[in-house]
């Protein structure tokens, strides 16, 4: 999340120059209530005594008229509950795989009680033993294959040495 | 639990607690919306966007640290987000301003010119809020509009309060053109 920016310090009673409150009303708007709270006392002071800020304040003015032509309809009564069953529909998924989950390692019947968790419990030991057996045998094949790569390496020499002999 | 804090219903929104969320969304629904209808300009993707947020609320509720920022700041973030992810997808689409919403909106006036007149100047004025670029429209809904402070704008945009200002400056300026016509009293003649 973002952090807010650092908070300007609040000057309540300055006076504002007329480029200033001309910046704020091109900013946000003819409405003195919308702008920085920190401003709104010195610009009501500068409307009270300035010709010039008034008429400023009138021509930021129709803008904000034409803006506020644009009415948004309330969202339909339907959203709200729309918005509801889909968190729910979320959290009866998620339950539901941990639910059904549990529920098949306990099982329904009392012969299930008895052989599903032994399944759930033996069933990682067995694997780890067949990949520890499988293992050491993929090993002890290599050194197998390996003495009978050397042996045939050989042969396949004194072959060539006959060969290369015979054609000599 | 109508009386308790954002803090607090955040609080128990990271236990799961549904009637703080349900009490949430009573709370921030329709500012949200008003602000996704206002970035976005069609209510369906707005109600889509809102959905969105609430359920990222939900999901991500351990993330939110209380006292960091207001709880406001951070769901205008989060809808902020979407909406300009939503925009860019769509880039290159025409805007889809729900006209009919318009047209029941203005119906309250009393003659029917005055309501076509009404009508025209709320369509030309949020299509004109439409075409701003993206973070001068932003800066300009989220403080005129959303009545958030410059402060909490300025965050939810990830700018300084200076740069902000200078962006509504610019946004302003720039819809004051756009809408010279209306701007100056120029009356609206429905073509026969």
């Amino acid at each position: 999340m973002n952090q807010q920016p650092k908070k300007s310090k609040i000057i309540e009673n300055f006076p504002l120059e007329d480029k200033h409150f001309a910046h704020l009303l091109e900013s946000y708007g003819a409405e003195v209530k919308r702008w920085p709270q920190e401003y709104q006392i010195a610009a009501r002071q500068l409307l009270d005594s300035s010709e010039t800020a008034r008429q400023l304040q009138q021509a930021a003015l129709a803008l904000d008229n034409l803006l506020d032509t644009v009415q948004i309809p309330p969202p339909s009564p339907w959203l709200r509950q729309r918005i509801l069953a889909s968190v729910q529909r979320t959290t009866t998924a998620t339950q539901d795989i941990w639910q059904r989950f549990l529920q098949w390692i306990i099982g329904t019947t009392p012969l299930e009680h008895l052989w599903r968790p032994a399944v759930t419990f033996l069933l990682p030991l067995v694997l780890g033993i067949m990949i520890g057996f499988y293992s050491t045998q993929s090993i002890y094949g290599e050194t197998q294959i390996s003495s009978v790569t050397v042996e045939l390496a050989q042969e396949v020499s004194l072959l060539g040495l006959t060969s290369s002999d015979f054609l000599e | 639990m109508s009386e308790l804090s954002d803090d607090t219903l955040m609080s128990l929104i990271q236990q799961q607690d549904e009637r703080a969320f349900a009490k949430l969304i009573d709370r921030h629904l329709t500012i949200l919306h008003a602000f996704a209808r206002r970035m976005l300009g069609n209510t369906n993707d707005a109600e889509d966007v809102v959905q969105e947020t609430f359920l990222r609320v939900w999901n991500h509720a351990n993330r939110w640290k209380p006292g960091a920022a207001k709880l406001s700041t951070w769901l205008h973030q989060i809808v902020h987000n979407l909406c300009i992810d939503l925009r860019r997808r769509h880039r290159g689409k025409t805007v889809d301003i729900d006209l009919e919403e318009i047209q029941e909106l203005v119906s309250t006036t009393v003659t029917p010119e005055d309501c076509l007149q009404q009508e025209h100047i709320s369509r030309e004025v949020e299509k004109a809020l439409q075409e701003l670029p993206e973070r001068q429209r932003s800066a300009i809904i989220l403080c005129y509009y959303q009545g958030l402070s410059n402060l909490q704008a300025a965050a939810v945009l990830n700018v300084s309060v200076a740069a902000l200002e200078s962006l509504m400056a610019r946004g302003r300026r720039t819809l004051k053109q756009k809408l010279q016509t209306i701007h100056t009293g120029a009356t609206y003649e429905p073509a026969t």
